[in-house]
């Protein structure tokens, strides 16, 4: 629910509220003051009936034809002076209307009278009606105003909120510059602004940061790591190192290089997230891909994989050559590299998608895991568990999704444009 | 053949020194971008191994200038930078090779092989190991006029093992070699040994030597008569 609409059905009820209990107010106001009118017309009416009966202008008994005036013998009844509600016949309406008695008695010529005087509510009725109709009318009017100022509001007022909202749904942490939010006229959305400004600064500074640090720190770890290889190297090559020697040697050498790999790995994904590959042209994936397998020929032959390739239709991308490259490396080592002797690989290319089947160990983890970095499966020395991180990586810079599916030991990777 | 060594890492640039001295090198070495350029402009050399970063400047500046002086010069960068941008620009200046650290002694000698052959005889040269030639250029292997059939692949370990005579490699070196991208991707040992074992046994069919030695645990050999 958007927030004036919320504001105003408040607004609305309460004012729906007011209106009930200022509408009862007056009614019951209206009517006393009505009623106290007619009393006093009553009690004038009264006046001139007794001037009138005192001059013995009326004959008695007397009963008006409309019913108004009636002046009966009380026949010794008791009868005090009061004003009370009661209902009258009206002509004019064909049906008993509300009205008001005045009941009092007189003496003529030494015998007592019960007069009694009934004025009808009717105008007055007519009085209250306007004054309910008028409320109502008030109340339709102020809702029409409502609308018409929400529109404007939304239109106007909240212009500047809806843009500060668009900004943010287009920020990305990692561009290098923030587009500072405009400043309103309006002293709240200028506070949020500016707010907001502060953040996406501070947000974007530390990134860049962080991601400069975990730069320079596998750039700067390959140097040393060179040092330490190129030294290990040469005293492995050493033929005087003794057999238990050269082991140690060995082990210290294995696990620079992996250190190394990792670095430089590490380094290309944040490279690839930076998006610093940015020439790109049409490429022929499965043209590559059969390139690639060409390559590899000896090295399936020795793990006896069977290749099976139904690449007649070329499924093409337009990427970087460098990330083609690259992500058709990944794909395939890792087909290969998870792949069982005596295994095959399938690959398939269709205009719009790339599908690659190989057979393979099942997966033990969680298949929504699998792109993530350092995913591994069990414990193999010689995988980084960053080769399909990378290819994601590659998938999301150049408009392609990858999607995953495994059904009876047979791993199924489908490449598609997005 | 005369060779300098442009690094400021001390460490990395002893090794590389010592390891291109024991080739049968002569090397002199900088650790900074002016002595390497004063080193240029006074002396002629064959080779120039540049890194990138350096204290007192870019190696791509030194580059430049070795071309202008010396176009004859082969130049090789090394550079802890893996990124595309030196290497396009090291070779668009007319570096001839690019090799990014860390990286095996032994690649970087077949490298320098590789560039001195070109720079200094246009790839025309053979290389030659006792009764065996290896042309590089034509992809061809003699043993005495006999032609010895190899695959892509058993070419390039011959070569990369011919250009590191009576040295181990390791087989991290000789994956790296063969695979670049893939070394890792894939189970590359198994294979590293099998190719070995098809070229010893084509080796040993046509010559009757065994020339490869088996470094248990390590590497292999290629073990020739030294003369």
């Amino acid at each position: 629910m958007k927030l004036q609409t919320k504001i105003n059905r408040r607004f609305i009820t309460l004012l729906l509220l007011v209106f009930v209990v200022a509408g009862c107010g007056l009614y019951f106001i209206l009517t006393a003051v009505i009623d106290f009118n007619i009393d006093e017309i009553l009690s004038n009416r009264a006046e001139t009936v007794q001037s009138s009966l005192h001059q013995n202008k009326i004959t008695l008994p007397f009963h008006s034809p409309d019913q108004t005036i009636d002046i009966q013998p009380s026949n010794g009844q008791n009868v005090e002076r009061q004003f009370s509600d009661t209902t009258i016949y009206a002509a004019s309406e064909k049906s008993m209307v509300p009205a008001r008695k005045l009941v009092f008695p007189d003496r003529v010529n030494g015998k007592t009278y019960k007069v009694t005087l009934v004025l009808s509510h009717l105008e007055a009725d007519d009085f209250v009606g306007v004054a309910f109709w008028f409320m109502l009318g008030t109340f339709v009017l102020i809702i029409l105003a409502l609308y018409f100022l929400n529109r404007k509001l939304s239109a106007t007022i909240w212009n500047p909120f809806y843009r500060t909202l668009k900004e943010l749904k287009d920020f990305k942490v990692d561009q290098k510059t923030v587009r500072e939010l405009p400043l309103s006229t309006i002293e709240e959305f200028d506070q949020m602004n500016n707010v907001l400004n502060q953040m996406m600064r501070k947000m974007t500074a530390d990134y860049a940061n962080l991601k400069e640090f975990s730069e320079n720190a596998s750039h700067e770890m390959q140097t040393p790591l060179a040092v330490v290889k190129s030294k290990l190297e040469t005293l492995l090559t050493d033929r005087s190192l003794s057999e238990d020697h050269r082991k140690q040697v060995q082990t210290a050498y294995d696990a620079a290089s992996r250190v190394s790999k990792l670095g430089q790995t590490l380094l290309l994904l944040s490279k690839i997230e930076n998006n610093q590959f940015v020439e790109k042209r049409s490429i022929d994936l499965s043209a590559l891909v059969a390139e690639r397998l060409d390559e590899l020929d000896e090295l399936l032959a020795l793990r006896n994989i069977k290749v099976v390739r139904d690449l007649q239709n070329p499924f093409v991308a337009n990427m970087n050559p460098l990330l083609a490259d690259l992500l058709v490396t990944n794909l395939l080592g890792n087909a290969i590299k998870h792949n069982v002797d005596g295994g095959f690989i399938h690959v398939m290319s269709q205009a719009s998608q790339l599908i690659l089947k190989n057979t393979g160990k099942v997966l033990q983890g969680d298949p929504r895991n699998l792109f993530s970095r350092f995913a591994k499966e069990g414990i193999t020395k010689d995988s980084s568990g960053l080769g399909l991180s990378i290819v994601s990586e590659i998938c999301k810079v150049s408009s392609l999704s990858i999607d995953y599916t495994c059904l009876e030991g047979v791993h199924c990777l489908a490449l598609s444009s997005r | 053949m005369k060779l300098l060594v442009v690094e400021d890492e001390d460490g990395l640039r002893e090794t590389i020194v010592s390891f291109l001295e024991e080739e049968g090198y002569q090397c002199e070495q900088a650790t900074r971008l002016n002595v390497a350029l004063n080193k240029v402009a006074d002396y002629e050399y064959d080779c120039v191994l540049v890194d990138i970063g350096l204290p007192d400047g870019s190696g791509l500046q030194l580059i430049r200038e070795i071309k202008k002086i010396a176009p004859t010069t082969g130049v090789l960068v090394i550079s802890a930078r893996n990124s595309l941008d030196d290497k396009v620009a090291g070779l668009e200046l007319g570096a001839d090779d690019y090799l990014a650290k860390p990286f095996h002694l032994a690649e970087l000698n077949a490298r320098i092989k590789s560039i001195l052959r070109r720079v200094k005889y246009d790839g025309k040269i053979e290389v030659n190991i006792e009764r065996l030639r290896i042309l590089p250029e034509s992809r061809q292997v003699f043993f005495d006029d006999e032609a010895v059939v190899l695959t892509k692949k058993e070419f390039d370990l011959l070569a990369f093992f011919a250009a590191n005579a009576n040295r181990v490699l390791t087989k991290e070196s000789i994956a790296e070699h063969l695979w670049g991208d893939f070394a890792d991707a894939a189970d590359t040992f198994d294979f590293v040994y099998s190719q070995i074992k098809n070229l010893r046994r084509k080796l040993l069919e046509k010559t009757g030597i065994d020339y490869f030695k088996n470094v248990y645990g390590i590497g292999y050999m290629f073990q020739v008569d030294k003369k």
